[in-house]
């Protein structure tokens, strides 16, 4: 459970971020602590306690693995998200950068130019 | 204000996340969970992870379940990860190709510590990272991790040399082959094989060998290289707009 | 087949291979981005024909990896899937077309990456068979979607794509939870497994809290309010051929796996969720497009609003609870509306490249210079509107009679909605037909063929939709309408066209002859054809100076006429209703200064239509007999379109300018014919609907109100008119009020008054309308102090107009005569007291303009400037003639006219023995009296020509007044006009009535688009354009989702 309650407590502070810091790199910033929480809750759904991780190296994993493994699902998952997640942060970090080349300015109230 | 309001949403909005999470409990065994508080479930493997478990070593020969699963049970899922990593690259290359806009910084000279460190460090870490990709169906780790690992060691050099210019040409070739290459072979699969990034065109080797699993270990070097230029292309990229014009 | 895996494989290899490519060649790396779209494109086409063709029976289900469904990730692809793609690929050829021939943006390489990607991505959404792969693609469509649009890489472009990416961001973050927790429950990622999986689950709240985490990224991503601020900056901000991209292939690929998702997932709110989501956002962002300066963001909020019609069809879909053969016609519709949207949207956002200004001011007249531009901004507009016959009419159609009438509030949402449409994008349409702009740029191929395929869509569609609803449409009529659509394509020269339509015309007369029978269809048949052809002959002398579209509409006028008279069914009435609204919308365009009376026209006309549409969508059955249906509304919302076209007060503001402004040539069918057919309308709802509900008098008393209040108000404002066919036009709406109320009366001898001043009124002022063209085209203008003394001129024209306002007086011996004398017969008959009264005023009043327009036109001096005028030419004088004679021969004879209308009626159970009969002296009997017609003839001719020898002989004392001798001593002149004798010619009496004629209507109506354009500009401040507040709204949004859509605690 404190797994569960830490990662989403990471998810929200990267939220928080995303809802209130008046500065875009503050907020791309947020995106990724979000990212970093969703991975580590799949993480800890994929857990199960008292086994061992899914990678067969010992002959006495063959037999009944099933029994002897946590869910390396989520393992699987988590991998691809945290590439999409770096993949993110690599688009917003060259849009900001463009952003930041026009104004000179990284804060938010400069970009309200599309509205209404 | 705008803060508290925003923490109470955020508050109520982590409320039911944790109710979610909550209804599953942690660290249990949940394929039993599920089995429980399901009724008439005939089949067999109802939970897909089970078969991946029980079945991964018959089917793939790759100790490593995860990248068993990542490359080939999986395997589409990957090779959109692969696209969607060139995709970022690309757009942002795409975006900073004409960014001249940025003021010059006047770069420190590297201390030189730095600089011995890294030119030692430098093939260590790439033969690290190609370790890693290489064993990827073995140990953890593979393809991504390794690439990154690689990926490291350029940031390190950019970092302590002026001088030093990955080839973006280079690069760019490199990356774009590796793509091909993942798309070929489970093309060869969609011809010889049982289906697309099927895994019966080679033969799977013996359980926890370097030679085994079949395409798996091909998949992830040629991941491996990707990652690693693209990563790397990536930071040069980066690199390059804060340089002086 | 194609294999689908090969679609994604190949151009998935090839983005990677023209990563290398664009290293050595770009030439070649643009061949090769074309080769691969054509390939997507050719393989997509043939799934799709497959699917169609029935080649292919079961969906093709992929197994990647060679792994049965629930182990390994699948490709689905079934026949919305195949179409999908299709759709994709083909937007995006199109896009990358466009794209190429303006110049990809550098460096050109990456940029083709991003694009292919993009499209990719979106044909990943479509085909994948898993949840997680789903998320994958997710990324792949949104990663490429914020590179292309910032690729303009302007403040504006990159504050679009940053608000995109948080945004984005977020919505990815709850799907990508959805599914997790969505595998963690159901240990599957499979749809399909998930879904068997589903039906055996308990489904507990917790599981619909996670579907709901899963819809709520998606609906994000759908765009519906109020979580779309960053959409509709994206639309506004981004590069026109990349939302074109977006909007028509990306978001409609979100929205299959919606429908998909809401399937499988079965969650039981998904109904409410998207009924609220999908109407709330269809008619918010329908109203706050209202007063929208920027062209784009205008269009974005459009697309929003459509998306919103999407998902509400699609909780309808999925909603178990409909009859399958309703939840397949929704299909259909939604099939339908994807298709008619995601073209006419790319096809507009690529006429938007073309044109430099984003502000809606800058598009001033910008289709008169540029034809082909006008040519596809009106259709992609047509279209999206859902005029017939473009698909998103039919559409409409399907979705609204597939919608349960438990849901009719539904219904009524849907048509606000689309007036509220209609308004912003016809007051779009006004500015940029609106004088003479700019020539603009010349990349039009994509967009042209855009709006060819819409145009065969619609054909298809039409035939689909008769096969479904079980309508028959004439085929005599469609083979006309192709022909006149024939006429536009061809051009030909202008007399040419007068030719080939007045043959077809008389072809057609040839052909429908026999359905000229002796009820009220036939009737009205007759009156269409005939009088058609007389006006149509008419306009020949002008027809040079007409658009080369002028014929074709003027035809496809004419015969929807023929298909209404011809219904025998409600709904196919109202599909040529709306065919002959929106072709006639085209005409009154055409005039020069007409474009603000033609906006109008189009709302009111619409507006009217979606009443009717709502009232035949309430009616138990749709053929046009006897219908047992109880409450007012049914007839109030059917009757309120046909009062619309006979511009019943309050409902008339449209008709002085529509008339006024309208083609010279084109108004006196306006007006003698296309409102009888509102009097045909409301007869059948009178015969049908009104006469069997128990609060039918009540209802009849208040229409027979709103007819002579009409005819007492028009008569009033005709009376006090400078403006020739303005005067006209009140004048035919005032006399089409005296036609309400004689149908109101219902008892036979009102409806003979009734039918009797149908055609009475079509000859008058036909007549009068047609004399005016021929002034007007000989003078240069229809204000009416430029005329006078024109009797020297236009002798005959003089005559006709004389004897047309005799008739229109009402004054023996003419056909008028006869009406009125019906008519206060009946109205007497009936003991209405009070309406009889103000009748009797109003009949007074019209005296005052008639005068008016004999004394300014004719008499007194003749200007200076019309020196030269001539006779009217010979087609107007001509068609003057004949309807001259036809005045004077029925006012001798009324039984040339009244026999055939007692036939008629005698048909209609009730209306027999109209209580009217004839005998040798007296002539025409009933109860009241009598009038012998031919002894008032001759006696009254016998007068006038003893009268003009005696003022012959006596006017030597007469003495010429100079021109712009003022008339009343006393004033004093303010400006030219006051000189002229005719100016103001009842001033005094105006100054009496002043608070009758105060514009209290249309300050009403005007107030109502007002109030809503200024409420819907405040509401719109919601979108504040700060990223923040944005980002505060999703969450908000999705906490309430959360909250109220999980069913049980």
């Amino acid at each position: 459970m404190f797994f569960f309650a830490s990662s989403i407590a990471l998810i929200l502070i990267g939220l928080y971020a995303v809802l209130v810091k008046r500065n875009i790199m503050k907020m791309v910033i947020g995106l990724s602590i979000m990212d970093t929480g969703v991975n580590i809750l799949i993480i800890s759904l994929g857990f199960i306690r008292g086994k061992t991780a899914p990678i067969i190296n010992a002959k006495d994993l063959l037999v009944r693995t099933s029994s002897k493994v946590v869910d390396p699902v989520p393992q699987a998952l988590v991998l691809t998200a945290i590439v999409i997640g770096v993949a993110v942060t690599a688009a917003a970090l060259s849009i900001v950068m463009l952003m930041y080349s026009k104004k000179k300015s990284l804060e938010i109230e400069e970009y309200k130019e599309l509205k209404w | 204000m705008r803060k508290w309001i925003a923490i109470t949403f955020l508050l109520i909005l982590g409320f039911f996340m944790l109710r979610i999470a909550g209804a599953f409990p942690f660290g249990e065994n949940t394929w039993k969970v599920a089995r429980q508080y399901v009724k008439n479930v005939t089949e067999e493997k109802w939970w897909v992870a089970e078969h991946y478990v029980d079945k991964g070593i018959k089917e793939n020969r790759g100790s490593n379940l995860v990248t068993s699963i990542v490359v080939n049970y999986r395997g589409f899922d990957t090779l959109g990860e692969v696209t969607v990593l060139f995709l970022a690259a690309t757009a942002l290359a795409f975006l900073l190709s004409s960014c001249t806009c940025f003021r010059k910084y006047e770069r420190i000279e590297a201390s030189l510590i730095l600089k011995t460190a890294s030119d030692t460090l430098y093939p260590l870490l790439i033969l690290f990272g190609a370790y890693i990709f290489i064993h990827g169906h073995l140990t953890p780790g593979g393809g991504f991790q390794g690439g990154t690992v690689i990926a490291s060691a350029v940031m390190l050099m950019l970092l302590a040399h002026f001088s030093f210019h990955p080839n973006h040409e280079v690069l760019s070739v490199t990356e774009g082959l590796a793509g091909i290459v993942f798309a070929a072979i489970g093309l060869a699969g969609l011809i010889w094989g049982r289906s697309f990034l099927a895994n019966n065109i080679l033969p799977l080797g013996h359980w926890n060998r370097l030679f085994s699993a079949g395409v798996i270990p091909l998949i992830y070097i040629a991941i491996g290289f990707k990652v690693g230029s693209e990563l790397s292309g990536l930071i040069t990229d980066m690199f390059k707009v804060t340089k002086e014009e | 087949m194609v294999n689908p895996i090969l679609i994604i494989a190949i151009t998935l290899a090839s983005a990677f291979f023209i990563g290398i490519l664009q290293v050595y060649s770009k030439l070649w790396a643009k061949v090769f981005f074309f080769l691969v779209l054509i390939f997507d494109f050719v393989a997509a086409g043939a799934n799709f024909y497959g699917f169609l063709s029935g080649k292919i029976t079961s969906p093709i289900l992929v197994k990647i990896g060679g792994f049965p469904p629930p182990i390994g990730i699948n490709l689905f692809v079934g026949k919305a899937e195949a179409a999908m793609g299709f759709l994709i690929f083909t937007i995006t050829l199109l896009g990358a077309y466009h794209l190429a021939r303006r110049g990809i943006p550098e460096p050109q390489g990456k940029a083709m990456v991003l694009f292919l990607l993009l499209s990719l991505g979106a044909a990943g959404i479509t085909f994948t068979g898993d949840f997680f792969n789903l998320f994958v693609f997710i990324e792949i469509t949104s990663i490429a979607a914020y590179g292309l649009v910032a690729s303009a890489k302007t403040e504006k472009s990159l504050e679009a794509a940053f608000k995109y990416m948080v945004i984005g961001s977020i919505s990815s973050t709850f799907i990508l939870l959805g599914v997790v927790f969505l595998y963690k429950a159901t240990g599957s990622l499979n749809m399909l497994d998930i879904a068997k999986k589903v039906k055996t689950f308990p489904l507990t709240p917790v599981f619909s809290l996670i579907s709901l985490v899963f819809f709520a990224g998606l609906l994000i991503e759908l765009e519906v309010f109020p979580i779309n601020g960053w959409a509709l900056d994206v639309y506004q901000g981004a590069d026109p051929v990349v939302v074109a991209v977006l909007t028509g292939a990306a978001v409609k690929a979100f929205y299959l796996i919606f429908i998909k998702a809401g399937g499988y997932l079965a969650l039981p709110s998904f109904f409410q969720l998207s009924l609220i989501f999908g109407g709330g956002t269809y008619l918010v962002s329908q109203f706050l497009a209202w007063r929208q300066r920027d062209v784009r963001r205008l269009l974005g909020y459009s697309s929003v609003a459509q998306l919103g019609l999407l998902i509400l069809s699609a909780g309808f879909f999925l909603n178990n609870s409909l009859p399958s053969s309703s939840r397949h016609f929704i299909a259909l519709a939604i099939v339908l509306f994807v298709f008619n949207h995601s073209f006419a949207k790319s096809s507009l956002f690529l006429l938007v490249d073309n044109v430099e200004t984003r502000e809606m001011e800058g598009w001033k007249g910008i289709l008169k210079r540029n034809p082909l531009f006008k040519f596809i901004f009106s259709t992609s507009v047509f279209s999206i509107t859902g005029v017939p016959p473009f698909p998103g009419f039919w559409a409409k159609l399907l979705l609204i009679f597939a919608i349960p009438k438990e849901y009719a509030w539904v219904v009524g949402l849907i048509l606000l909605g689309a007036v509220a449409e209609i308004v912003y994008y016809f007051r779009f349409y006004r500015i940029a037909s609106d004088g003479e702009g700019e020539k603009v740029k010349k990349n039009l191929a994509s967009p042209l063929a855009a709006s060819l395929i819409l145009i065969t869509g619609g054909g298809v569609a039409w035939s689909m939709f008769s096969g479904y609803m079980g309508i028959m449409f004439n085929s005599l009529i469609i083979v006309f309408l192709m022909v006149a659509a024939a006429i536009y394509i061809f051009g030909f020269s202008k007399p040419l066209q007068w030719t080939a339509s007045l043959v077809l015309l008389g072809y057609g007369i040839y052909r429908f002859l026999p359905s000229m029978k002796a009820n009220l269809h036939g009737f009205f048949l007759a009156l269409v054809f005939f009088g058609g052809a007389i006006l149509l002959f008419a306009t020949y002398p002008t027809s040079k100076r007409l658009s080369w579209s002028f014929y074709p509409a003027y035809l496809v006028v004419i015969f929807s006429l023929v298909g209404i008279a011809l219904s025998t069914s409600w709904l196919n009435l109202f599909v040529y209703w709306e065919l002959m609204s929106w072709s006639s919308f085209l005409l009154v365009n055409m005039g020069k200064k007409a474009k603000r009376a033609a906006w109008i026209y189009a709302i009111f006309s619409s507006a009217g239509a979606y009443s009717m549409l709502a009232g035949i969508y309430l009616l138990p059955k749709l053929s046009i007999s006897k219908i047992g249906v109880t409450g007012v509304l049914i007839p109030v919302l059917l009757i309120t379109g046909f009062l619309v076209k006979m511009a019943t007060s309050p409902l008339h503001i449209w008709a002085r300018d529509a008339y006024g402004e309208s083609p010279d040539e084109f108004t006196p069918l306006l007006s003698g014919i296309m409102s009888k057919i509102g009097v045909f309308g409301s007869a059948l709802v009178f015969l049908y609907v009104i006469a069997n509900i128990s609060s039918g008098p009540a209802l009849r008393y208040g229409l027979a109100w709103l007819g002579v209040l009409t005819a007492f108000f028009m008569t009033l404002l005709a009376v006090f008119q400078e403006d020739l066919k303005k005067l006209l036009a009140y004048s035919s709406v005032g006399q089409v009020g005296y036609i309400l109320l004689g149908l109101a009366i219902a008892t036979p001898l009102g409806w003979n008054a009734a039918l009797y001043h149908t055609v009475d009124h079509f000859i008058f002022k036909g007549l009068l309308f047609v004399a005016a063209a021929g002034i007007i085209y000989r003078v240069g203008t229809s204000y009416l102090p430029h005329m006078g003394g024109l009797i020297r001129r236009m002798p005959l024209t003089f005559l006709a107009v004389l004897i047309a306002i005799i008739s229109l007086a009402g004054i023996p011996p003419m056909a008028g005569f006869a009406g009125k004398w019906l008519l206060y017969s009946a109205l007497i008959e009936k003991q209405w007291v009070f309406i009889t009264v103000v009748a009797f005023l109003a009949s007074t009043l019209a005296f005052l303009y008639c005068f008016k327009i004999l004394h300014t036109v004719f008499l007194g001096q003749l200007q200076d400037e019309n020196k030269n005028a001539r006779e009217v030419p010979f087609p107007i004088a001509a068609a003057e003639t004949i309807l001259l004679v036809a005045t004077v021969a029925i006012g001798a004879f009324p039984r040339l006219l009244l026999d055939p209308i007692n036939k008629v009626l005698n048909k209609i159970p009730g209306m027999k023995n109209s209580g009217l009969f004839y005998e040798k002296t007296l002539g025409a009997v009933s109860k009241l009296g009598h009038w012998n017609a031919l002894f008032l003839m001759v006696f009254t001719v016998g007068s006038f020509i003893f009268a003009l020898i005696f003022f012959a002989l006596t006017s030597a004392r007469v003495r010429e007044v100079k021109q712009l001798d003022v008339g009343y001593a006393g004033e004093v002149p303010r400006q030219v006009e006051d000189l002229h004798f005719g100016y103001d010619l009842y001033a005094h009496f105006r100054r009496t009535v002043k608070w009758l004629i105060y514009p209290l209507v249309s300050k009403i109506w005007k107030g109502i688009y007002e109030w809503t354009g200024t409420f819907a500009e405040v509401l719109r401040r919601f979108y504040t354009g700060n990223i923040n507040t944005y980002a505060a709204y999703v969450i908000l949004i999705s906490i309430l989702i959360l909250h109220f859509f999980a069913g049980g605690k």
